[in-house]
């Protein structure tokens, strides 16, 4: 979706809400895989994509077409929400692992089955990814949220920039040191 | 060295869904949340705004003291008959739409072919399991007191 076509999407959804299913429709999929790609959990990825969206149907109507693309305000959203899961303290976070774990009774049909494993699978066969997932993990939030985009999402600097609304300048910057620190995790990982 | 490492990271393979089955049943809901939350609200804020009403006259009249005109009051609201209308209506059937409406917009209902089963999903959404909770409760009190015998219907 261009931004023509975004910004004409947004004056019809201002005028009629039911029509930010086409928003959901054109963006779930990018959204959900990048929240997964950095989670590296299904179910967690699916509950924050759920977050995201239902963020974005609440505010929608008052979003003002500035500089920022509608998709790179969702990537905002979405990042935000990440950052929160993972800031949150580590009870919390095992709190919602373990519902979600006991959760999955509830979703045992053959679809949430079988996209769950293929994803997961997929990871698995990965290590590159794996570990570089691992490793980004540990470092600092800020350093996590450039260096998804960048290598995850293949967002250009100013993509990143417009997203996490930071200057060009500094997002190169945190790039470089990012790199740097994920580079000496990864050489040291096992 | 450093270059081979981002050109490394610039080919990793990244994994991703190619479909993403679940997002129907998501969109189900996302596009209904606003709806029954609203719906719910106008559904418990009738008996609500009722009974609160209803306790700030009693309060007045308390105040006042003044037993003879509350009896009064009381006499002649007990004889009145829209009282036995819009009191069932307000503490039965209306808490009973607000529970089915906002059940509704919580579960989520499956049917797997294959397994000849039904698969029932409860949502977590705070607004509509709370106007849930308070619905049943408002009609397990009305039913109580109907019971218990301190309304009479003719």
């Amino acid at each position: 979706m261009n931004l023509a076509e975004e910004k004409e999407l947004l004056r019809n959804i201002k005028e009629n809400p039911e029509r930010f299913g086409d928003l959901f429709d054109a963006y779930y999929k990018p959204i959900f895989n990048y929240i997964f790609r950095r989670t590296g959990n299904y179910d967690i990825s699916r509950d924050i994509a759920a977050d995201t969206f239902l963020k974005a149907y609440l505010k929608v109507q008052s979003f003002v077409w500035k500089e920022i693309s509608v998709q790179a305000w969702l990537y905002r959203i979405a990042t935000n929400e990440v950052n929160y899961f993972f800031r949150r303290d580590k009870s919390a976070r095992l709190v919602q692992e373990t519902f979600l774990l006991h959760a999955e009774m509830l979703f045992e049909f053959d679809d949430y089955k079988t996209e769950k494993q293929l994803l997961e699978d997929e990871l698995k066969q990965d290590e590159d990814f794996a570990k570089v997932q691992r490793c980004l993990k540990q470092l600092d939030i800020k350093y996590q949220e450039v260096l998804s985009l960048r290598f995850f999402e293949m967002k250009s600097i100013l993509e990143i920039a417009e997203i996490l609304d930071k200057k060009e300048g500094t997002v190169k910057s945190l790039l470089s040191r990012g790199i740097e620190k994920l580079k000496s995790l990864f050489n040291s990982a096992i | 060295m450093e270059n081979d490492f981002e050109k490394k990271l610039g080919n990793l393979k990244t994994p991703g869904a190619d479909q993403v089955k679940h997002q129907e049943n998501l969109k189900i809901g996302l596009m209904n949340a606003r709806k029954s939350s609203k719906i719910g609200l106008v559904f418990i804020l009738v008996p609500a705004v009722f009974v609160l009403i209803a306790y700030i006259k009693f309060q007045f009249i308390m105040s006042i003291d003044l037993p003879a005109t509350f009896q009064g009051i009381l006499h002649e609201t007990d004889h009145a008959s829209w009282l036995r209308w819009v009191v069932p209506i307000v503490f039965l059937v209306v808490p009973i739409l607000a529970a089915i409406v906002n059940l509704l917009a919580v579960s989520h209902f499956q049917i797997d072919k294959k397994t000849k089963e039904v698969i029932i999903t409860v949502q977590y959404r705070l607004k509509n399991l709370i106007v849930l909770f308070i619905s049943i409760a408002i009609i397990l009190s009305f039913w109580c007191f109907i019971i218990f015998g301190y309304v009479h219907f003719k």
